[in-house]
């Protein structure tokens, strides 16, 4: 399916040889250097590094590791060579490169140039592969004593990466797919390569994604590949471990990486959450869409990694589990990639990238990553040489409730891989196996189904972070401060009642059980809601519980509190949740009855003609016209916020954007206004199609006095007029001009008159016309005939339809959806407390 | 026995009891002549037919849609869709519509589309010399 041919050889007879004009073949030649370099250097890496493990403590391990850090350091150096120039490529928009093409265009602005650079598979591939290399170069200085087993396999997985941008077939198998491919070698077929001169005529990139057209992709992306890469090296310091079958010395290297790890990756998700939230249809800032599932499970994957850890730091046990999260943690970040890059989301997912024919490559590493370290697990517990805890964890020990605490994760984790991965059961049980009578889908109400479980987990998570903390470790004996466990409580039951009733929250979501499968009986709905007051509670507990441990135990010791202030963070990122997404209120109902819940799902799109206002919520909503700014069209909403005595208290305008882009989808991008307290929302789901507007024609024979309809107006035929006013420059000699004045009266009140003239050529008897229109109204009306016995005319009334200006909109308020970004801030702040603490510094 | 070991065996049934409860809320493939005998939603997969009425009138109700659709195994039917139509619909080369029979017509919650090009839009846009409007579009060979 992919024809192109790639460029082979680097050093091609194409420089300049064939004779296209104004091409920077330098730049591609350049890079596929760096990418070849890359790929060469982190392989020698790997296996110089290998050898200085193999080597340790003997004269020859110096000498294997500088080979390796020379080479480590060399592709460090070409992938940012590589980096650099796609950037050149991009920034000066030169066109004949694929990517620069086909990912921008000369309007963007800066910010945006740069989102472009990781629109495309090939620039996210290198994103993450400069992170690793970054990372790695900090990791050859604080490794100390870990850092050959380390960076062989962290230099390992860069070479992985390095062949996903390869561009190169070997055998007839495409090995990766390089972002310096040539536009004319991509689309070689394309008739326009036959000209030498062709870079001039195209006129532009073909642009980024308007979704992407958005702060936080310029952002986002780089910090969520931080995160990607950044899993890494906890697994690469467990297998490390593994492979020397040394249980203690990797525990003080993971625990800072691990941290890093799950605030980078964190920040990654929340970041993406707010770009999904401030420019996407989703109504909130998660929606369940399998692309965030995927890498939102490798985080929880590292949180539970974390605290087994750190069960394993302090008692000895969990090492296993540890081992696992671990491996688990980096295979799910492989997993989720070949899942969004295969294709295989595609019909799931909105934000999936397509196949590029890597799905052999990306599913290879996948088993290699997936076989080698379990391999290495089995092995080591089969020697006996991971010792295990004769002792057993006490009840009232902090150990215990930790473990718990990572198997709720755990079982969160499952939820979302197993219906995540529903494409890939397609695959395996119906197309390969075919085990499955059916194909299966995802649920009905993505939403409710993964919330229903989620909100129990989620309920046992926060509960736990507040009380076990109060626990000790290993003793078994409950501490005397631990009665603060039980007095934070009171005070959160307190509060949240409080929170409850001040507020006035009721939660109207409503359960389904559904076992119809079984019998047609079993499928009710009811509205089940203590499970949202028991995470109200739960979140509260989570923040107070906390605090009052940061207080009343740690005295406010800031250098050991960052697990705390994590929790803290969690908590308030929790109340976030629950607040903006259970209490969000979709304004724009239309005043569908609040009895059937469908309908109030279901009812949400208001439709504003421009210039009319509706009620919506406590807010007066005009639409008030449209403002296009180069290829974007804004729609300016206005909205008034009045008192009792209809003074007016407040009035903004917010600006959402769509278009119909050229594949005919509508792409909106919402606008909100932003309060302390709560967000209000506008997005449009719908413009009207002004592409075929319809023309009309209508025939009425008339009599003077005679009054007919045209579109949103009434006409009176109030006679001939011999004498009518003729248009300038009319010449009138030799002519027979007849005028019909026609008294138009729109429905809404408004007059205006035409006169439509029958002209007959008194020599000739030849007959025409002359409209009379009115513009204001899209009217035109013609004298098709004249009678003259009986003194009718015969009026042919034209109608064209005009443009069609009204939104179909969305407006929802969300309470205290600041919590949610102030929660993720404070949670991922604690971690990096702690890594900071956890250093290595010896 | 350890209570490692029992938390594991609670883990373990716990899982077990979490994807059997979560399979249920899972949708199937179905034709809307099979869809009448089942209870709950079902994903039909086809096409619009397109010299068959489309409703969608923005004034009267922005949140009703129908329109009529041929799934795969040739059967035609009314679909009502409670939400505003997307956009470029006519254009769809592919339809899922995710819902159940209400009598003779499908009422769906959701409508996924496969529309031509609707990732990969490999179009040169040429400058045209002469004209200085006038921009000539050439489709590439995929």
């Amino acid at each position: 399916m992919f024809q192109h041919p790639i460029l082979l050889h680097i050093f091609s007879e194409r420089f300049g040889a064939n004779g296209f004009l104004n091409e920077h073949l330098w730049l591609g030649h350049l890079g596929h250097f760096f990418i070849v370099l890359t790929l060469a250097a982190s392989l020698l890496a790997a296996l110089a590094y290998f050898g200085a493990e193999f080597n340790r403590n003997k004269p020859d391990e110096t000498s294997w590791r500088n080979i390796a850090r020379t080479a480590f350091f060399t592709q460090s150096a070409a992938i940012l060579g590589v980096f650099i120039l796609l950037f050149i490529m991009i920034l000066n928009h030169w066109f004949e490169y694929h990517y620069a093409w086909r990912h921008s265009s000369t309007d963007l602005p800066l910010k945006y140039i740069i989102s472009s650079f990781w629109e495309g598979q090939e620039g996210s591939f290198l994103l993450w592969m400069f992170w690793l290399a970054a990372m790695g170069c900090v990791a050859i200085f604080t490794l100390k004593d870990y850092e050959s087993p380390t960076m062989a396999i962290i230099s390992l997985t860069q070479f992985f990466l390095a062949t996903m941008v390869l561009g190169v077939y070997v055998f007839g198998f495409k090995l990766g797919s390089s972002p310096f491919i040539l536009l004319r070698d991509q689309m070689a077929d394309a008739p326009i390569f036959q000209q030498k001169n062709y870079l001039e005529m195209i006129q532009d990139g073909n642009g980024l994604n308007i979704l992407l057209q958005n702060y936080w992709m310029t952002i986002h992306p780089p910090v969520l590949f931080l995160g990607f890469a950044s899993v890494s090296f906890p697994f690469a310091i467990a297998l490390a471990s593994l492979l020397r079958a040394d249980v203690t010395g990797w525990v003080r290297h993971a625990l800072p990486w691990t941290l890093f790890a799950i605030a980078s990756l964190g920040t990654g998700i929340l970041m993406g959450g707010a770009w999904a939230y401030e420019s996407l249809s989703f109504g909130g800032f998660w929606a369940w869409d399998p692309v965030e599932n995927m890498s939102f499970v490798p985080w929880i994957m590292l949180a539970g990694g974390l605290h087994t850890l750190l069960v394993y730091k302090n008692t000895k046990q969990s090492l296993v589990s540890t081992y696992l999260f671990f491996i688990l943690g980096f295979v799910l970040v492989l997993y989720s990639t070949y899942l969004t890059r295969s294709g295989r989301l595609g019909e799931t997912s909105v934000h999936s990238f397509t196949d590029d024919g890597l799905e052999p490559q990306l599913l290879a590493y996948l088993s290699f990553f997936v076989i080698t370290p379990f391999t290495l697990l089995i092995i080591r517990l089969v020697k006996k040489q991971l010792p295990q805890q004769a002792k057993e964890e006490d009840f009232w020990s902090r150990e215990f409730w930790m473990f718990i605490g990572t198997l709720v994760l755990l079982l969160s984790a499952v939820q979302m891989l197993v219906t995540t991965s529903i494409p890939i059961w397609n695959l395996l049980f119906f197309e390969k196996w075919q085990l499955l009578k059916t194909k299966i889908a995802p649920p009905e109400d993505a939403v409710a189904h993964y919330n229903s479980i989620q909100i129990w987990l989620g309920i046992l998570i926060a509960a736990l972070t507040a009380a076990v903390q109060y626990l000790a470790y290993k003793t078994g004996r409950v501490p005397a401060t631990a009665k603060w466990a039980a007095y934070t409580f009171g005070i959160a039951f307190a509060l949240s009642i409080g929170i409850a009733l001040g507020m006035g929250i009721h939660f109207t979501h409503q359960y389904l059980i559904d076992l119809s499968a079984l019998s047609e009986k079993l499928y009710f709905k009811f509205p089940f809601i203590s499970p949202h007051y028991l995470f109200l509670l739960a979140s509260v507990y989570a923040v107070a519980g906390n605090a009052g441990y940061l207080f009343a135990v740690l005295k406010n010791n800031w250098k050991v509190s960052g697990g705390s202030i994590s929790h803290f963070g969690l908590g308030v990122f929790l109340i976030g949740v629950i607040l903006s997404q259970g209490q969000k209120q979709v304004i724009s109902t239309n005043g569908v009855g609040m009895k059937d819940f469908d309908a109030k799902e279901r009812a949400e799109n208001v439709l504003l003609l421009r210039d009319s206002t509706e009620t919506m919520g406590e807010y007066a909503v005009t639409y008030i016209g449209k403002e296009e700014l180069k290829k974007n069209t804004f729609f300016v909403v206005k909205y008034e916020r009045k008192a009792a005595d209809g003074t007016i208290k407040e009035t903004f305008e917010l600006r959402p954007e769509a278009s119909v882009m050229k594949e005919g989808n509508l792409n909106a991008n919402p606008d909100t206004k932003h309060y302390l307290t709560k967000d209000v929302f506008t997005h449009i789901t719908s413009i009207p199609d002004n592409r075929t507007l319809k023309d009309s024609v209508m025939t009425n024979e008339v009599a003077k006095g005679d009054t007919f309809f045209a579109p949103n107006a009434y006409v009176v035929f109030k006679g001939f007029n011999p004498q009518p006013t003729l248009p300038v420059g009319f010449d009138a000699n030799g002519k027979l001009v007849v005028g019909a004045e026609l008294k138009v009266q729109t429905m809404q009140g408004a007059n205006y008159t035409a006169m439509p003239l029958f002209i007959i050529e008194m020599k000739t008897n030849q007959v025409s016309t002359l409209p009379g229109e009115i513009k204001e109204l899209g009217l035109s009306f013609d004298i098709a005939n004249l009678n003259p016995a009986t003194e009718k005319a015969t009026v042919l009334t034209r109608y064209q339809e005009k443009p069609a200006d009204f939104v179909i909109m969305k407006a929802i308020v969300f309470p205290y959806i600041n919590l949610v970004w102030l929660g993720g801030i404070i949670c991922f702040s604690g971690a990096l407390l702690s890594m900071w603490r956890r250093r290595v510094k010896d | 026995m350890k209570k490692v070991h029992i938390l594991l065996l609670v883990l373990l049934a716990a899982g077990v009891g979490m994807v059997i409860a979560m399979s249920f809320d899972w949708t199937t493939y179905a034709t809307f002549n099979q869809s009448k005998e089942r209870f709950r939603a079902v994903n039909v997969s086809g096409y619009l037919v397109k010299n068959k009425e489309m409703v969608y009138d923005p004034e009267t109700d922005p949140n009703f849609f129908s329109f009529t659709m041929v799934d795969d195994s040739a059967t035609e039917c009314v679909v009502v869709y409670k939400g505003a139509k997307p956009q470029d619909f006519e254009r769809s080369e592919k339809l899922v519509v995710k819902g159940k029979m209400d009598g003779e017509v499908f009422r769906c919650s959701e409508i996924s589309m496969k529309c031509p090009s609707k990732y990969v839009n490999d179009n040169i846009v040429l400058k045209e010399k002469s004209d200085a409007d006038g921009t000539v579009t050439i489709q590439a060979a995929p």
